[in-house]
Protein backbone atom coordinates (compact mmCIF):
# COMPACT_ATOMS: atom_id res chain seq x y z
CA UNK A 1 0.00 0.00 0.00
CA UNK A 2 3.15 2.47 0.65
CA UNK A 3 4.86 1.04 -1.90
CA UNK A 4 1.70 2.26 -4.36
CA UNK A 5 1.49 5.60 -2.69
CA UNK A 6 5.26 6.33 -3.53
CA UNK A 7 4.41 5.56 -6.92
CA UNK A 8 1.54 7.23 -6.80
CA UNK A 9 2.89 10.45 -5.79
CA UNK A 10 6.08 10.42 -7.54
CA UNK A 11 4.04 9.63 -11.06
CA UNK A 12 2.23 13.47 -10.30
CA UNK A 13 2.36 15.91 -12.99
CA UNK A 14 4.50 18.02 -10.16
CA UNK A 15 6.72 15.34 -9.13
CA UNK A 16 7.42 14.56 -12.05
CA UNK A 17 8.48 18.39 -13.38
CA UNK A 18 10.43 18.80 -10.12
CA UNK A 19 12.26 15.48 -10.48
CA UNK A 20 13.35 16.55 -13.90
CA UNK A 21 13.76 20.50 -13.22
CA UNK A 22 17.78 21.63 -13.75
CA UNK A 23 17.48 23.98 -10.69
CA UNK A 24 14.47 23.63 -9.08
CA UNK A 25 15.51 20.06 -6.86
CA UNK A 26 19.05 21.53 -5.76
CA UNK A 27 17.62 24.70 -4.78
CA UNK A 28 15.13 22.39 -2.74
CA UNK A 29 17.30 20.59 -1.19
CA UNK A 30 19.76 23.20 -0.50
CA UNK A 31 16.69 25.12 1.29
CA UNK A 32 16.06 21.58 3.19
CA UNK A 33 19.88 22.42 4.38
CA UNK A 34 19.36 25.96 5.43
CA UNK A 35 15.93 25.04 7.59
CA UNK A 36 18.08 22.13 9.15
CA UNK A 37 20.84 24.27 10.15
CA UNK A 38 18.51 27.10 11.46
CA UNK A 39 16.25 24.99 13.12
CA UNK A 40 19.27 22.95 14.33
CA UNK A 41 20.48 25.69 16.12
CA UNK A 42 17.18 26.17 17.34
CA UNK A 43 16.76 22.94 19.20
CA UNK A 44 20.55 22.72 20.02
CA UNK A 45 20.33 26.14 22.39
CA UNK A 46 17.06 24.44 23.99
CA UNK A 47 18.55 21.00 24.70
CA UNK A 48 21.72 22.81 25.30
CA UNK A 49 19.92 25.23 27.98
CA UNK A 50 18.61 22.38 29.57
CA UNK A 51 21.54 20.90 30.31
CA UNK A 52 22.85 23.77 31.73
CA UNK A 53 25.79 24.42 29.43
CA UNK A 54 24.57 27.58 27.42
CA UNK A 55 22.59 30.60 28.27
CA UNK A 56 22.59 30.08 31.49
CA UNK A 57 21.83 33.54 33.15
CA UNK A 58 18.22 33.31 31.13
CA UNK A 59 15.62 31.54 32.05
CA UNK A 60 15.04 28.27 31.14
CA UNK A 61 10.85 29.56 30.37
CA UNK A 62 12.07 32.67 28.47
CA UNK A 63 14.56 30.46 26.05
CA UNK A 64 11.47 27.65 25.65
CA UNK A 65 9.02 30.67 25.03
CA UNK A 66 10.96 32.32 22.41
CA UNK A 67 11.96 29.46 20.12
CA UNK A 68 8.46 28.28 20.28
CA UNK A 69 7.17 29.88 17.43
CA UNK A 70 10.20 30.36 15.14
CA UNK A 71 11.15 26.74 15.91
CA UNK A 72 7.87 25.50 14.65
CA UNK A 73 8.05 27.91 11.57
CA UNK A 74 11.62 26.24 10.93
CA UNK A 75 9.83 22.95 11.47
CA UNK A 76 7.10 23.27 8.83
CA UNK A 77 9.37 24.76 6.31
CA UNK A 78 12.25 21.96 6.63
CA UNK A 79 9.19 18.92 6.46
CA UNK A 80 7.93 20.79 3.75
CA UNK A 81 11.26 20.91 1.90
CA UNK A 82 11.71 17.46 2.32
CA UNK A 83 8.46 15.99 1.70
CA UNK A 84 9.08 17.84 -1.76
CA UNK A 85 12.56 16.13 -1.99
CA UNK A 86 11.09 12.51 -0.76
CA UNK A 87 8.28 13.14 -3.96
CA UNK A 88 10.28 12.95 -6.56
CA UNK A 89 12.14 9.83 -5.20
CA UNK A 90 9.26 8.25 -3.77
CA UNK A 91 9.98 4.66 -5.05
CA UNK A 92 13.27 4.69 -4.93
CA UNK A 93 13.41 5.83 -1.23
CA UNK A 94 10.62 3.31 -0.26
CA UNK A 95 13.38 0.65 -0.61
CA UNK A 96 15.97 3.22 0.94
CA UNK A 97 17.43 1.53 4.40
CA UNK A 98 18.57 5.10 5.52
CA UNK A 99 15.16 6.86 4.32
CA UNK A 100 13.39 4.46 6.13
CA UNK A 101 15.81 5.06 9.38
CA UNK A 102 15.28 8.87 9.36
CA UNK A 103 11.45 8.08 9.09
CA UNK A 104 11.58 5.91 12.00
CA UNK A 105 14.05 8.50 13.67
CA UNK A 106 11.08 11.03 12.99
CA UNK A 107 8.73 9.14 14.45
CA UNK A 108 10.72 8.42 17.43
CA UNK A 109 11.09 12.19 17.75
CA UNK A 110 7.31 12.28 17.80
CA UNK A 111 6.81 10.09 20.56
CA UNK A 112 9.70 12.05 22.12
CA UNK A 113 7.64 14.95 21.98
CA UNK A 114 4.48 13.23 23.22
CA UNK A 115 6.41 12.02 26.23
CA UNK A 116 8.14 15.17 27.76
CA UNK A 117 5.26 17.97 26.68
CA UNK A 118 4.16 17.88 30.36
CA UNK A 119 6.67 16.25 31.79
CA UNK A 120 9.25 18.51 30.59
CA UNK A 121 8.65 21.16 28.59
CA UNK A 122 5.40 22.53 30.37
CA UNK A 123 7.27 22.74 32.84
CA UNK A 124 10.13 25.38 32.33
CA UNK A 125 8.27 28.12 34.93
CA UNK A 126 8.58 25.26 38.02
CA UNK A 127 12.26 24.42 37.25
CA UNK A 128 13.37 28.50 37.05
CA UNK A 129 11.38 29.13 40.51
CA UNK A 130 13.30 25.63 41.76
CA UNK A 131 16.48 26.80 40.08
CA UNK A 132 16.80 23.34 39.41
CA UNK A 133 16.93 21.08 35.97
CA UNK A 134 15.31 17.49 36.77
CA UNK A 135 16.88 14.86 35.91
CA UNK A 136 14.12 14.06 33.18
CA UNK A 137 14.47 17.12 31.53
CA UNK A 138 18.04 16.26 31.41
CA UNK A 139 17.42 13.06 29.61
CA UNK A 140 14.61 14.97 26.99
CA UNK A 141 17.49 16.94 26.10
CA UNK A 142 20.13 14.82 25.33
CA UNK A 143 17.76 12.53 23.87
CA UNK A 144 16.32 15.26 21.80
CA UNK A 145 19.90 15.74 20.07
CA UNK A 146 21.07 12.66 19.61
CA UNK A 147 17.92 11.98 17.83
CA UNK A 148 18.24 15.16 15.75
CA UNK A 149 21.87 14.05 15.04
CA UNK A 150 20.84 10.75 14.07
CA UNK A 151 18.36 12.19 11.91
CA UNK A 152 20.73 14.24 9.89
CA UNK A 153 23.38 11.75 9.26
CA UNK A 154 20.89 9.16 8.07
CA UNK A 155 19.62 11.70 6.13
CA UNK A 156 22.62 12.31 4.41
CA UNK A 157 22.92 8.28 4.34
CA UNK A 158 19.79 8.34 1.84
CA UNK A 159 22.04 9.52 -0.89
CA UNK A 160 24.67 7.00 -0.81
CA UNK A 161 22.28 4.20 -1.74
CA UNK A 162 22.23 3.31 -5.34
CA UNK A 163 19.11 2.89 -6.61
CA UNK A 164 17.33 -0.26 -6.73
CA UNK A 165 15.92 -1.19 -10.86
CA UNK A 166 12.43 0.07 -10.16
CA UNK A 167 10.00 1.32 -12.38
CA UNK A 168 11.33 5.26 -11.99
CA UNK A 169 15.00 4.05 -11.99
CA UNK A 170 14.76 1.88 -14.68
CA UNK A 171 12.47 4.79 -16.30
CA UNK A 172 15.51 6.88 -15.06
CA UNK A 173 17.96 4.70 -17.55
CA UNK A 174 15.39 4.71 -20.62
CA UNK A 175 15.03 8.62 -20.63
CA UNK A 176 19.03 9.06 -20.58
CA UNK A 177 19.67 9.88 -16.75
CA UNK A 178 17.51 13.38 -16.47
CA UNK A 179 16.77 14.04 -13.63
CA UNK B 1 36.36 50.90 20.48
CA UNK B 2 38.67 52.93 18.77
CA UNK B 3 41.10 50.52 17.87
CA UNK B 4 38.49 48.21 16.86
CA UNK B 5 40.65 47.04 14.23
CA UNK B 6 43.10 46.12 16.56
CA UNK B 7 46.53 47.37 14.64
CA UNK B 8 47.56 49.62 18.14
CA UNK B 9 47.28 46.76 20.17
CA UNK B 10 48.88 44.53 18.24
CA UNK B 11 51.76 47.37 17.63
CA UNK B 12 52.50 47.14 21.26
CA UNK B 13 52.34 43.14 21.72
CA UNK B 14 54.37 42.22 18.70
CA UNK B 15 57.80 41.49 19.35
CA UNK B 16 58.98 42.79 16.01
CA UNK B 17 62.24 41.04 15.72
CA UNK B 18 61.03 37.81 16.43
CA UNK B 19 57.76 38.40 14.28
CA UNK B 20 59.81 39.41 11.54
CA UNK B 21 61.94 35.82 11.77
CA UNK B 22 58.67 34.20 11.64
CA UNK B 23 57.64 35.42 8.87
CA UNK B 24 60.52 35.12 7.01
CA UNK B 25 60.05 31.16 8.24
CA UNK B 26 56.88 30.82 6.87
CA UNK B 27 57.51 32.14 3.48
CA UNK B 28 60.60 29.64 3.39
CA UNK B 29 58.27 27.23 4.00
CA UNK B 30 56.34 27.65 1.12
CA UNK B 31 59.38 25.98 -0.72
CA UNK B 32 58.89 22.17 1.58
CA UNK B 33 57.47 20.68 -1.74
CA UNK B 34 61.46 21.59 -3.07
CA UNK B 35 62.91 20.48 0.54
CA UNK B 36 61.02 17.30 0.53
CA UNK B 37 63.26 15.90 -1.86
CA UNK B 38 66.27 16.28 0.28
CA UNK B 39 64.60 14.83 3.02
CA UNK B 40 63.97 18.57 5.25
CA UNK B 41 60.53 18.58 4.42
CA UNK B 42 59.15 16.45 7.32
CA UNK B 43 61.65 18.49 10.24
CA UNK B 44 59.54 21.97 8.81
CA UNK B 45 56.31 20.07 9.53
CA UNK B 46 57.49 18.58 12.80
CA UNK B 47 58.89 22.44 14.35
CA UNK B 48 56.00 24.32 12.54
CA UNK B 49 53.70 23.75 15.16
CA UNK B 50 55.94 24.56 18.08
CA UNK B 51 57.15 27.95 16.20
CA UNK B 52 53.53 28.97 15.25
CA UNK B 53 52.34 28.23 18.78
CA UNK B 54 54.78 30.58 20.28
CA UNK B 55 53.51 33.10 17.95
CA UNK B 56 50.12 32.62 18.88
CA UNK B 57 50.30 32.30 22.59
CA UNK B 58 51.64 35.51 23.81
CA UNK B 59 48.79 37.02 21.51
CA UNK B 60 46.22 35.60 23.15
CA UNK B 61 47.62 36.09 26.71
CA UNK B 62 47.59 39.86 25.46
CA UNK B 63 44.16 39.20 24.74
CA UNK B 64 44.26 39.59 20.97
CA UNK B 65 41.82 37.28 20.25
CA UNK B 66 40.33 36.09 16.97
CA UNK B 67 37.03 37.94 17.93
CA UNK B 68 39.26 41.15 19.16
CA UNK B 69 39.22 42.66 16.24
CA UNK B 70 40.33 42.72 12.23
CA UNK B 71 43.46 42.39 12.94
CA UNK B 72 43.01 39.61 15.50
CA UNK B 73 40.53 38.12 13.29
CA UNK B 74 42.55 38.17 10.20
CA UNK B 75 45.28 36.98 11.76
CA UNK B 76 43.86 33.79 13.64
CA UNK B 77 41.81 32.78 10.80
CA UNK B 78 44.85 32.62 8.61
CA UNK B 79 47.22 31.12 11.20
CA UNK B 80 44.42 28.93 11.87
CA UNK B 81 44.06 27.96 8.22
CA UNK B 82 47.74 27.76 7.40
CA UNK B 83 48.50 25.47 10.85
CA UNK B 84 45.84 23.14 9.29
CA UNK B 85 47.29 22.96 5.94
CA UNK B 86 50.66 22.30 7.51
CA UNK B 87 49.84 19.73 9.75
CA UNK B 88 46.64 18.27 8.86
CA UNK B 89 45.89 16.21 5.68
CA UNK B 90 45.81 18.44 2.96
CA UNK B 91 49.89 18.45 3.00
CA UNK B 92 50.63 15.12 2.68
CA UNK B 93 47.55 15.15 -0.06
CA UNK B 94 49.40 17.64 -1.95
CA UNK B 95 53.19 16.39 -1.63
CA UNK B 96 52.74 12.66 -1.74
CA UNK B 97 54.17 12.81 -5.10
CA UNK B 98 56.35 9.57 -4.35
CA UNK B 99 53.59 7.21 -4.02
CA UNK B 100 51.82 8.19 -6.98
CA UNK B 101 54.83 8.45 -9.38
CA UNK B 102 54.76 5.49 -12.07
CA UNK B 103 51.00 4.37 -10.69
CA UNK B 104 49.94 4.97 -14.34
CA UNK B 105 47.74 7.46 -15.89
CA UNK B 106 45.36 9.31 -14.13
CA UNK B 107 41.68 8.60 -14.21
CA UNK B 108 41.03 12.43 -13.11
CA UNK B 109 43.48 14.33 -15.57
CA UNK B 110 41.92 17.60 -16.24
CA UNK B 111 42.14 19.77 -19.33
CA UNK B 112 41.24 23.57 -18.26
CA UNK B 113 44.38 25.22 -16.82
CA UNK B 114 42.65 28.09 -15.60
CA UNK B 115 43.31 27.67 -12.23
CA UNK B 116 46.69 28.07 -12.54
CA UNK B 117 46.16 32.00 -12.47
CA UNK B 118 46.79 31.30 -8.61
CA UNK B 119 48.07 28.42 -8.22
CA UNK B 120 51.37 27.70 -9.28
CA UNK B 121 52.11 24.47 -11.66
CA UNK B 122 54.82 22.67 -9.31
CA UNK B 123 52.20 22.29 -6.97
CA UNK B 124 49.30 21.38 -9.22
CA UNK B 125 51.35 18.91 -10.94
CA UNK B 126 51.69 17.76 -7.42
CA UNK B 127 48.13 17.48 -6.78
CA UNK B 128 47.26 15.83 -9.74
CA UNK B 129 49.83 12.73 -9.80
CA UNK B 130 48.70 12.60 -5.57
CA UNK B 131 47.26 8.66 -6.13
CA UNK B 132 43.60 9.05 -4.22
CA UNK B 133 43.26 5.55 -3.29
CA UNK B 134 45.93 5.66 -0.54
CA UNK B 135 43.29 8.52 1.09
CA UNK B 136 41.14 6.57 3.81
CA UNK B 137 38.38 8.42 2.28
CA UNK B 138 38.27 7.17 -0.88
CA UNK B 139 39.26 3.10 0.24
CA UNK B 140 37.12 2.57 3.30
CA UNK B 141 33.37 2.33 2.95
CA UNK B 142 32.37 4.39 5.51
CA UNK B 143 35.11 7.29 6.75
CA UNK B 144 34.05 9.85 3.31
CA UNK B 145 30.12 9.38 4.57
CA UNK B 146 31.25 9.70 8.86
CA UNK B 147 33.06 12.76 7.80
CA UNK B 148 30.04 14.06 6.00
CA UNK B 149 27.77 13.34 8.83
CA UNK B 150 30.47 15.56 11.36
CA UNK B 151 30.74 18.33 8.89
CA UNK B 152 26.90 18.54 8.47
CA UNK B 153 25.85 17.73 11.90
CA UNK B 154 27.88 20.97 12.65
CA UNK B 155 26.59 23.29 9.73
CA UNK B 156 23.68 23.99 13.13
CA UNK B 157 26.90 24.76 15.92
CA UNK B 158 28.62 27.29 13.12
CA UNK B 159 25.97 28.68 10.97
CA UNK B 160 22.70 27.93 12.35
CA UNK B 161 24.21 29.96 15.94
CA UNK B 162 25.50 32.68 14.04
CA UNK B 163 22.23 32.89 12.49
CA UNK B 164 20.39 33.34 15.79
CA UNK B 165 22.17 35.91 16.25
CA UNK B 166 20.63 37.25 12.85
CA UNK B 167 17.75 36.64 13.30
CA UNK B 168 17.98 38.61 16.96
CA UNK B 169 18.84 41.28 14.29
CA UNK B 170 15.96 41.04 12.28
CA UNK B 171 14.07 41.48 15.15
CA UNK B 172 12.93 37.79 14.89
CA UNK B 173 13.49 34.45 17.68
CA UNK B 174 15.22 35.46 20.95
CA UNK B 175 14.00 38.80 21.41
CA UNK B 176 14.05 39.40 25.20
CA UNK B 177 17.93 38.89 24.98
CA UNK B 178 19.95 41.59 23.95
CA UNK B 179 22.42 40.93 20.58
CA UNK B 180 25.22 41.62 22.76
CA UNK B 181 24.03 39.20 25.15
CA UNK B 182 23.03 36.68 22.72
CA UNK B 183 26.41 37.13 20.83
CA UNK B 184 28.25 35.90 24.11
CA UNK B 185 26.21 33.28 24.79
CA UNK B 186 26.40 31.72 21.10
CA UNK B 187 29.99 32.85 20.42
CA UNK B 188 31.76 29.75 21.99
CA UNK B 189 29.35 27.46 20.24
CA UNK B 190 29.77 28.79 16.90
CA UNK B 191 33.69 28.95 17.30
CA UNK B 192 33.62 24.89 18.12
CA UNK B 193 31.35 24.57 15.16
CA UNK B 194 33.53 26.30 12.83
CA UNK B 195 36.34 24.28 13.79
CA UNK B 196 34.32 21.21 13.54
CA UNK B 197 32.99 22.19 10.18
CA UNK B 198 36.59 23.31 8.41
CA UNK B 199 38.23 20.91 9.67
CA UNK B 200 36.07 18.38 8.53
CA UNK B 201 35.45 20.12 5.61
CA UNK B 202 39.12 20.03 4.64
CA UNK B 203 39.70 16.25 5.40
CA UNK B 204 36.88 15.73 2.38
CA UNK B 205 38.56 18.27 0.25
CA UNK B 206 41.59 16.04 0.61
CA UNK B 207 39.23 13.18 -0.69
CA UNK B 208 39.76 15.12 -4.13
CA UNK B 209 41.69 17.92 -4.59
CA UNK B 210 41.93 18.75 -8.35
CA UNK B 211 38.12 17.91 -8.39
CA UNK B 212 36.97 20.34 -5.72
CA UNK B 213 39.71 23.18 -7.11
CA UNK B 214 38.04 22.93 -10.30
CA UNK B 215 34.36 22.98 -9.03
CA UNK B 216 33.14 26.38 -9.47
CA UNK B 217 30.63 25.45 -6.86
CA UNK B 218 33.38 24.69 -4.52
CA UNK B 219 35.10 27.92 -5.25
CA UNK B 220 32.06 30.13 -4.57
CA UNK B 221 31.72 28.35 -1.18
CA UNK B 222 34.90 29.17 -0.10
CA UNK B 223 34.89 32.23 -1.17
CA UNK B 224 31.31 33.42 0.49
CA UNK B 225 32.93 31.29 3.44
CA UNK B 226 35.78 33.46 3.82
CA UNK B 227 33.60 36.82 3.52
CA UNK B 228 31.47 35.24 6.26
CA UNK B 229 33.94 34.45 8.42
CA UNK B 230 35.62 37.90 8.53
CA UNK B 231 32.09 39.69 8.46
CA UNK B 232 31.12 37.81 11.24
CA UNK B 233 34.38 38.61 13.54
CA UNK B 234 34.24 42.08 12.09
CA UNK B 235 30.88 44.29 11.14
CA UNK B 236 28.38 41.70 12.44
CA UNK B 237 30.20 41.34 15.88
CA UNK B 238 30.83 45.39 16.07
CA UNK B 239 26.73 45.97 15.29
CA UNK B 240 25.81 43.16 17.38
CA UNK B 241 27.86 44.64 20.53
CA UNK B 242 26.54 47.90 19.97
CA UNK B 243 23.28 49.66 20.64
CA UNK B 244 22.46 49.64 16.58
CA UNK B 245 19.41 51.39 15.49
CA UNK B 246 16.29 48.87 13.96
CA UNK B 247 17.65 49.27 10.27
CA UNK B 248 21.17 48.78 10.68
CA UNK B 249 20.62 45.81 12.46
CA UNK B 250 18.42 44.18 9.79
CA UNK B 251 20.65 45.20 7.41
CA UNK B 252 23.37 43.75 9.24
CA UNK B 253 21.51 40.55 10.05
CA UNK B 254 20.14 39.83 6.46
CA UNK B 255 23.43 40.02 5.19
CA UNK B 256 24.63 37.60 7.41
CA UNK B 257 21.99 35.65 6.24
CA UNK B 258 22.63 35.80 2.72
CA UNK B 259 26.59 35.27 2.85
CA UNK B 260 25.78 32.13 4.93
CA UNK B 261 22.80 30.66 2.69
CA UNK B 262 24.92 31.23 -0.19
CA UNK B 263 27.65 29.08 1.64
CA UNK B 264 24.99 26.41 2.08
CA UNK B 265 23.80 26.48 -1.76
CA UNK B 266 27.47 26.74 -2.64
CA UNK B 267 27.97 23.31 -1.28
CA UNK B 268 25.29 21.68 -1.98
CA UNK B 269 25.75 22.76 -5.79
CA UNK B 270 29.21 21.27 -5.49
CA UNK B 271 27.76 17.87 -6.51
CA UNK B 272 25.56 19.61 -9.27
CA UNK B 273 27.93 21.03 -11.41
Amino acid sequence: MILSFALWIQATGFFTWLRGSGYAYPIILSLHMVTLTAFGAMILMTDLRLLGLAMRTRPVADVLDQLRVTKRCGLALMVTFGVLLAGCKAEEYYYNIFFRLKMTTLGLLIIHSLTFRRSVYRRAALMDETGIIPGNAKTAAVLSLALWITVACMGRGIGYIEPPLGIHAALRYLCGGAG
Amino acid sequence: MNDWIGLKTAGATLNLPITSLYTVSLLVSSLAPLARASGSGAAVRRNFPAGQGTGCFPMLRHGVTMSQGLFGTAFFTLTGMHELHGVGPVQPAALRRSVAVGSGGSPWAVGDHSLASWQSDTILDEMMVYDLNSNPLNNNDWAFALTECFHITAFALSIGTIMLVDFRLLGLGLKHESARKLLKDTGLWTLAGLVIVITSGLVIFSSDPIHYLYNEAFRWKITALVVGIIYNYTIHRKVAMSNFSPGVGALTGLVSVLIWVSVLFGGLWIAFV
